[in-house]
């Protein structure tokens, strides 16, 4: 099967909300990719059970970061703020997706749906995480997602981070995993719209290897795209880093299947990287 | 008795002589300078000299005389060549924005300082998003920032990390954090938490309260962490912002390192630019809701230049004339943009008033005009004391308003103010404005006629050949000129003197030109000038007209045939504005016994004026000094202006009632063919009268129209001989000897003209000869006297006349 940047437009996008604080900007990042991809949007509010056991905890007291103090925390209390905060949500997408003319759907996932409704939206091409969440000094959101859709999902992943969304320049790393043609595909639509080059790294163990390993992808359509490869020393992060700074992306797209896109890989690309990551899968 | 000779045509009017001037046409003349204003120059030249407070101008004289082209060209000619005063601008003031600052440039360095900021901006806009759009500023913004992030969790991760070793959990609340006991990677159930021992849960909450405090004490940090990061990335923007905008500040600093105040402002704009980078770096408009243009981004109108006074290009002093004076005309204004419904204003918007654009030089103005704006004599007069311009709305001035609005900083004030007046207005001020005489100690006044010499007739040439030239107008031909010269005579009243009255003289080069190229001519020739001057006339007379026309059809009963006893043609003025005329009118007088009065009907019906009434007063008293020394005047007589129904004024008719009186009393009739005009004292001397050319004239045209038969004439005071300049059909009438013109000194002469008989002179004994007027009016007083005198007697049958039984 032949991968090109056409078939690899995104039709869903699916974001994952929680009662973080940093969502906003990820409603309009996915907002922008909709528009861009012609792409619908399904937000999914997580009603997070760990809250609600915490509130039915007899001692449970809140600490109020504005005013520097403490509050009983209750079950009903927070059942309404994570009503509330879903609303919030809701009405922002609403706002956003109507301005935008972007089909768009919410829901809350609870508990006993989560299962469900992460399935469902599994088929999604397009996973939209922000980072920060929950739990505080994680640098994932809804760990229990994110969980999930790197054991089950096979979508791709936007790390999201706020910073300069999509962005030119657009780095792909093509290594040897299996996903290396749809890193590309990806990539060239992200870079499609940027006016600017794509730049891809090929993993590769000396001039050989990767004038071999980049004339297997000489015959991708580029659709317009202009590709510029480089090699990379195989599979080291460190390279990756310092290539990537070096060019100055500001977002990089790996294989799910890349041994840098597992969980402690990631972390690390994600202190170390000024950038979006994009894990396509 | 025959009547005496009249006057000579050729006294009736005074030519004058082209062959007295030594060109052809004017062309040939050159320079014609200013005619017989010497006194006026001087003052001016003085006026000017002097260099002291309050020694500004005031030039009177008569309107349209050309007081206004003498002074302006006397100021230019004066100031050409003189170094032009300095350039003032104004700047915005970065420490009181509502009191822009005032800046004095040497003259041209204004323009060039408004370029050079208006580049230096535009320099700003592009240099300094460069700056902060470089690697490097961003890298080491994300190093304060990460910083602050790595403060803010790395305190959160060992706060995470003593969490996690005591078995519990940091959670991110909806609204802050929480701790929580964990098993298995979730939050203990509470159940399960009811179940523990009761040691454990007691730890556990001991646990959670203490890292409660700790929390709270890293919570409270971050607000100063926070701080510190923003005030570090402050200063690197005020660091890189330096960097890229001291060296465009400098190389202008440089450039007007002389200019004190140049330099001060650019040190507080780059302070201000620094403190308001965002104006710089954020250029794109806000989304409008309402669709409205803004137009220019009005925060950065703050580092423009208003140049309010621009001598770049000016050759010598300036000289400003403003035609209207109005207050804000005067000393400038501050002027409004309506920016989305509402008034804003600017130190941009400040506008210059003539005090602004004549300072270091001269301000004409018309002193009418000025003092009849509101305000705005005030406001000369406040500028000249405080020696300053201060620009404030009059609502500002008078608290009508009380809207924030600018102050701009006064600007010193050295010039001085040329006033231009008639005399009525200048003796008013004398007489009413105490400061007047302050601040305007020199008069400069304006003949409006001179004497009517040889060398001015020459000179007289020269201006008409100036006025021709700056016009643009045919050149006149010596005759011409001499027929101009006669009009101005004319014009004057007067033989021997010239109107100096510029603006009429230039209407009649004007239409002159206009018939001589009509005729195909090049050059203006004296039938081009009476053309000019016969439809000037034509265009004007339709009430004179009627008027005459009135009397040909004998609906206003005019006699110029035959004799009449009581009855005598008067002359009277109608003064129409642009132009004048005379119709004869008849005035009659009644006369019988009485108690001495004499009843002006005219002032009974106040028609009459009081110099009128003044003048019946004076012939009502040369009456009873003539003919009733030695008894009372026993006359009860009324006179009459027939069919006049406007108001009459003046004496000029004195003569010609005091003869229909004589007349009347005398029982002589009086010529219809000759008319009266002239004005009598209490000795029967006559008077000179103003208007009398046209009186003559008006006459004239009377008889000319029913047929003159050589005995029509007028009666004129002799004073006014030296001011005859008659129409040329009136000179010829007399010269055909159809039409007379008298001159008399006395009421005598006058009237002995009227009766053709003498007026009659006491002889030894004191009386009058027999037969004559003065004989046959002093005998019917005297009737009038014994008969008042018989009445009063008391009666012989011993009753009161008014007591007889019925």
């Amino acid at each position: 099967m032949t991968t090109s940047p056409r078939d690899a437009v995104f039709r869903r996008i699916l974001l994952p909300l929680d009662s973080g604080a940093r969502d906003g900007p990820g409603i309009d990042a996915a907002i922008g990719l909709a528009a861009r991809f012609h792409a619908e949007i399904v937000g999914i509010f997580i009603e997070d059970s760990d809250l609600m056991r915490l509130a039915a905890l007899p001692f449970a007291r809140e600490t109020i970061p504005l005013s520097v103090s403490t509050r009983r925390l209750d079950p009903a209390d927070m059942a309404r703020a994570l009503r509330v905060r879903a609303g919030v949500l809701r009405a922002r997408l609403q706002e956003r997706a109507t301005r935008a003319r972007i089909p768009w759907s919410f829901h809350v996932a609870r508990d006993e749906s989560l299962q469900e409704q992460l399935g469902e939206a599994a088929a999604s091409d397009l996973l939209i995480l922000g980072v920060g969440g929950r739990r505080a000094g994680s640098l994932r959101a809804a760990d229990r997602v994110t969980r999930y859709f790197f054991s089950h999902g096979a979508c791709t992943v936007w790390l999201y981070r706020g910073l300069a969304a999509g962005a030119p320049p657009v780095v792909a790393l093509l290594d040897d995993g299996p996903s290396s043609r749809r890193v590309l595909a990806v990539a060239g639509q992200l870079a499609r719209h940027g006016g600017k080059p794509l730049l891809v790294m090929v993993s590769a163990d000396g001039a050989a290897e990767f004038a071999r390993r980049a004339g297997e992808f000489g015959d991708i359509p580029t659709d317009g795209v202009e590709m510029e490869f480089r090699p990379l020393a195989r599979a080291a992060a460190t390279d990756l880093i310092r290539m990537v700074t070096a060019a100055r992306g500001k977002l990089l797209v790996i294989g799910r299947d890349s041994p840098l896109a597992s969980e402690a890989g990631y972390r690390r690309l994600l202190e170390d990287l000024p950038c979006e990551i994009v894990l396509a899968g | 008795m025959n009547r005496p000779k009249g006057l000579a045509p050729e006294s009736l009017y005074t030519r004058c002589d082209p062959a007295q001037f030594d060109f052809e046409t004017t062309a040939e003349l050159s320079g014609g300078g200013i005619l017989g204003q010497e006194r006026a120059m001087e003052a001016l030249q003085f006026g000017v000299g002097i260099r002291r407070e309050g020694y500004n101008l005031f030039v009177l004289g008569p309107p349209g005389i050309g007081k206004y082209s003498v002074v302006r060209h006397y100021l230019e000619r004066d100031t050409e060549g003189a170094a032009p005063p300095p350039d003032w601008c104004y700047l915005h003031n970065f420490d009181q924005p509502d009191r822009p600052r005032a800046v004095m440039l040497p003259a041209g360095r204004g323009q060039a300082l408004r370029k050079d900021m208006e580049r230096l901006v535009d320099d700003l806009r592009n240099a300094i998003p460069v700056s902060f759009e470089t690697e490097e500023y961003h890298t080491r913004v994300r190093e304060i920032e990460e910083t602050l992030k790595d403060r803010r969790e790395q305190a959160l991760a060992g706060l995470s990390t003593e969490t996690e070793a005591r078995g519990l959990t940091l959670i991110r609340t909806p609204g802050g954090f929480a701790f929580a006991p964990e098993r298995d990677g979730e939050v203990l159930k509470p159940e399960d938490y009811e179940r523990l021992p009761d040691e454990e849960r007691q730890r556990i909450e001991a646990a959670v309260e203490e890292l409660q405090d700790k929390l709270a004490n890293v919570l409270r940090q971050a607000p100063g962490w926070q701080r510190e990061s923003r005030d570090r990335i402050k200063a690197l923007d005020r660091e890189v912002a330096l960097f890229a905008v001291g060296h465009l500040i400098d190389e202008i600093k440089k450039k007007y390192q002389d200019i004190a105040a140049i330099a001060a402002h650019l040190d507080a704009m780059q302070d201000d630019v620094i403190d308001n980078l965002q104006e710089f770096r954020g250029q794109e408009e806000a989304p409008n809701p309402l669709g409205i243009t803004l137009g220019e981004d009005p925060s950065l109108r703050r580092y423009q230049v208003n140049l309010l006074i621009d001598h770049g290009r000016s050759q010598g002093l300036p000289v400003i004339y403003e035609d209207t004076p109005l207050y804000q005309n005067l000393v400038g204004r501050v002027e409004h943009l309506t920016r989305m419904g509402a008034l804003v204003t600017d130190f941009t918007l400040i506008k210059p008033g003539a005090l602004h654009r004549a300072n270091g030089g001269y301000l004409i103005l018309d002193a009418k005009k000025l003092l009849t704006e509101p305000y705005a004599w005030e406001g000369l007069k406040r500028a000249l004391y405080a020696r300053e311009v201060r620009i404030q709305s009059l609502g500002q001035i008078y608290s009508y308003v009380s809207t924030v609005s600018l102050e701009p900083e006064p600007i010193p004030l050295d010039l001085k103010v040329v006033l231009l007046g008639d005399r009525s207005l200048y003796y008013l001020l004398q007489s009413y404005d105490p400061d007047f005489a302050e601040l305007f100690k020199v008069t400069a006044e304006f003949e409006d006629r001179v004497e009517r010499t040889r060398e001015n007739d020459r000179l007289y040439a020269g201006l008409l050949a100036a006025l021709a030239r700056r016009e643009d107008l045919c050149p006149l031909d010596r005759a011409a000129v001499a027929r101009v010269i006669e009009q101005c005579a004319r014009q004057a009243e007067d033989a021997e003197r010239l109107s100096v009255h510029l603006s009429g003289t230039l209407d009649l080069l004007r239409e002159s030109d206009y018939w001589a190229r009509q005729a195909g001519r090049a050059v203006i020739v004296p039938a081009d000038v009476q053309r000019a001057l016969d439809m000037q006339i034509r265009r004007v007379d339709r009430v004179r007209e009627q008027a005459q026309e009135a009397i040909l059809r004998d609906l206003v009963l005019i006699d110029t045939t035959g004799a009449r006893v009581g009855q005598v043609n008067a002359l009277s003025v109608i003064d129409l504005g642009n132009f004048s005329f005379a119709l004869p009118t008849r005035v009659t007088a009644n006369a019988r016994m009485g108690e001495g009065e004499i009843i002006d009907v005219e002032r009974e019906v106040d028609l009459g004026g009081a110099i009128h009434s003044k003048g019946v007063m004076i012939l009502t008293s040369l009456l009873a000094a003539r003919y009733a020394q030695d008894r009372p005047l026993s006359l009860s007589a009324s006179l009459v202006f027939e069919q006049s129904y406007g108001l009459i004024d003046g004496d000029s008719a004195s003569v010609t009632e005091f003869c229909a009186l004589v007349s009347a009393l005398a029982g002589i009739p009086l010529d219809q063919r000759l008319a009266v005009t002239g004005s009598v004292n209490q000795h029967g001397q006559v008077q000179a009268i103003g208007g009398v050319n046209q009186k003559i004239e008006g006459f004239f045209d009377i008889c000319r129209a029913r047929g003159l038969d050589g005995g029509h004439g007028a009666i004129i005071p002799v004073s006014n001989l030296a001011h005859l300049m008659l129409r040329e059909d009136v000179v010829e009438a007399v010269r055909a000897g159809r039409f007379h013109v008298y001159a008399v000194g006395t009421a005598d002469e006058a009237i002995a003209l009227l009766a053709g008989v003498p007026a009659g002179e006491r002889d030894g004994l004191g009386d009058y000869p027999a037969g004559s007027v003065n004989r046959l009016a002093e005998d019917r007083l005297r009737e009038f006297a014994d008969l008042r005198h018989e009445f009063a007697k008391p009666p012989a049958d011993g009753y009161e006349h008014d007591d007889v039984p019925a």
